[in-house]
């Protein structure tokens, strides 16, 4: 464009100069006095199209012309904000996980080894404002029968005010002990093939609430030493009748209540400290059952060295009119620890401990439920590069009045 | 081919990689920068590990921390992940992905290709924090445009300095 306007002047000014040397009459001096007006308008205009031009390559390149100019002895410095321009439309930011490889497992005749795939993890977040944001987390789940399921694992919508007080609504992972808000559901992230049986999600035969749909209160409490944080979740709870969370209805009339505390202390970094009380009723089958897990936790990633040791303690108590109140325990334990020796690699080991009792009107109609005694686990992690591991693992499971089971699996797991 | 032998031929293919993966790293000094407004001026180790984690996201006068970062092939960002958060680059790019996975506020950050930049990244963002080569943020050039942090009441080069 702007070589265009410049032809266009010189054009004009070589036709005027002819016109300017012959010029005599009373016309031709108004039209001379016309061209050269007209001769300053563009050379005006180009200037302020040169000057628009500038303009417009600073503003293109300003981030990275800050960073590349030579500093000035005076200098003066161009404060920039490290808060994000509000975006004219909602950002998306897309992660998925997944994971799969062999496995051997099975006692007796029962025993196959199998190529067996795992989980596509489709992880989505937004930002849909300065104070709120989206979150959801799909999975598609390969499962023993051979078939696939798609679970909404996360849907969440999120209030952030500022470090003491955040709002989640919607389905989300409980803040029950450690694990199940330090690992969701792409095996990458964890260090280990398997998570502890104790925290195994519902469908795969867990005990614990992991999934919830309700509000989620979070955030920090002022403490600089202690740093404590909290959590207050008031959902629908879990029905035990099925694997299945409950997302639109809630088969009781109450809601269950999880609080949680937790202390990162300033002095000891990597150390993690916290406790947690849920509490529900439920309905099973027409018999009310009062439900109450505390779990307790301590963990230290201090990066070369991870180790976590969690313990819960989930007590029913059924409370049929005219009968005596019933109460059952599941107490469990279990204790992870691993340590990089070198570059990529990373050996493990987990030790698991859980006993509930076969009257257990909940455990007792889940896998290993009531009769789980404990089991070891050892492996091996290494990274195949920044996005990628693979992962070496075998377990010893010993069950109450069963063979001991021992298994072993291959898993590689990754992000893209 | 049993399962004995596969756990066998790969339990040698793990001792073989893990002898002969160690890698003698070159040590270099870094320093830690920060804008000149910044009131703080004197980091302590844990401090540090705790901003670069993203445990701390605003400093004292409220402004939000972004941290710089040089380039992963830089020694600076090297010591920065052995020596201050002791984490391998992989393990530090799965924390950071951890943090956003678990549903908290990604980490600002910003990564630049060279030591100058950083300092001229930090003279211009109040609330940024970079970990840099020494001998570059010690130079009239860098130091003239941001405040060079004593980390543990030691400032680069005098004994017993943390990060080297």
């Amino acid at each position: 464009m702007l070589g265009k306007v410049k032809n266009l002047a010189a054009f004009c000014l070589l036709a005027g100069v002819p016109s300017y040397l012959g010029a005599q009459t009373p016309e031709d001096r108004a039209l001379l006095q016309t061209l050269s007006h007209q001769v300053n308008d563009l050379q005006a205009k180009i200037k302020q199209l040169e000057a628009n031009l500038e303009n417009a390559a600073t503003r293109v390149s300003a981030p990275e012309a800050k960073v590349s100019q030579a500093p000035t002895l005076s200098p003066e410095p161009t404060i920039i904000a490290a808060k994000a321009e509000s975006p004219s439309a909602p950002t998306l930011s897309f992660h998925g996980y997944g994971d799969l490889g062999f496995e051997r497992q099975g006692l007796g005749d029962g025993r196959t080894s199998s190529f067996a795939l795992g989980q596509v993890d489709l992880f989505v977040t937004s930002r849909i404002g300065d104070h709120f944001g989206f979150l959801m987390e799909t999975v598609l789940e390969n499962k023993e029968s051979n078939g696939l399921s798609v679970d909404l694992e996360r849907f969440i919508f999120q209030y952030r005010q500022n470090q003491y007080f955040n709002v989640d609504i919607g389905r989300y992972h409980s803040a029950i002990g450690y694990y199940n808000t330090a690992f969701h559901h792409g095996k990458w992230f964890q260090t280990a093939a398997t998570r502890p049986r104790l925290f195994n999600f519902e469908d795969d035969g867990g005990v614990l609430p992991m999934h919830n749909v309700g509000v989620s209160f979070y955030g920090a409490v002022p403490s600089p030493k202690l740093n404590l944080g909290y959590t207050v979740e008031i959902g629908n709870g879990r029905d035990y009748r099925t694997e299945s969370v409950q997302t639109v209805k809630d088969n009781t009339r109450g809601k269950s209540i999880n609080l949680a505390l937790h202390s990162r202390p300033s002095k000891i970094s990597g150390l993690e400290l916290g406790a947690s009380l849920y509490r529900d009723r439920l309905n099973l089958n027409h018999v009310p059952i009062a439900q109450q897990i505390l779990a307790a936790y301590g963990a230290y990633n201090r990066g070369r060295l991870e180790a976590i040791t969690e313990f819960v303690g989930v007590k029913h108590t059924q409370t049929t009119p005219g009968i005596a109140k019933i109460s059952t325990y599941l107490p469990g334990l279990y204790t992870q620890w691993s340590y990089r020796v070198s570059g990529a690699w990373r050996p493990y080991f987990r030790y698991e401990w859980a006993n509930s009792s076969p009257r257990d009107p909940i455990s007792r109609g889940l896998v290993d439920g009531g009769v789980l005694r404990s089991s070891y686990v050892g492996g091996i992690r290494y990274d195949l590069s920044e996005f990628a591991a693979v992962k070496f693992e075998s377990q010893r499971v010993l069950r109450r009045n069963q063979p001991g089971e021992t298994t072993a699996e291959v898993n590689f797991s990754f992000t893209f | 081919m049993s399962l004995h032998r596969i756990s066998s031929i790969a339990f040698f293919m793990i001792a073989a990689t893990i002898t002969g993966g160690a890698k003698v790293q070159q040590r270099t000094q870094v320093a830690v920068i920060v804008n000149k407004l910044n009131p703080v001026g004197n980091i302590e180790m844990v401090q540090l590990r705790r901003l670069i984690l993203g445990e701390v996201r605003q400093w004292a006068n409220q402004r939000r921390v972004t941290i710089v970062h040089r380039d992963p092939q830089s020694a600076a960002y090297q010591m920065s992940l052995d020596v201050v958060v002791h984490m391998t680059a992989g393990e530090y790019r799965r924390f950071l992905m951890n943090q956003e996975f678990r549903g908290g506020e990604p980490i600002g950050s910003k990564t630049l290709n060279s030591a100058k930049s950083a300092c001229e990244f930090v003279y211009n963002v109040p609330g940024a924090i970079a970990v840099v080569e020494a001998e570059s943020a010690l130079t009239p050039q860098c130091s003239y445009l941001v405040k060079v942090l004593t980390v543990d009441n030691k400032l680069p080069g005098e004994a017993n300095y943390s990060l080297q």
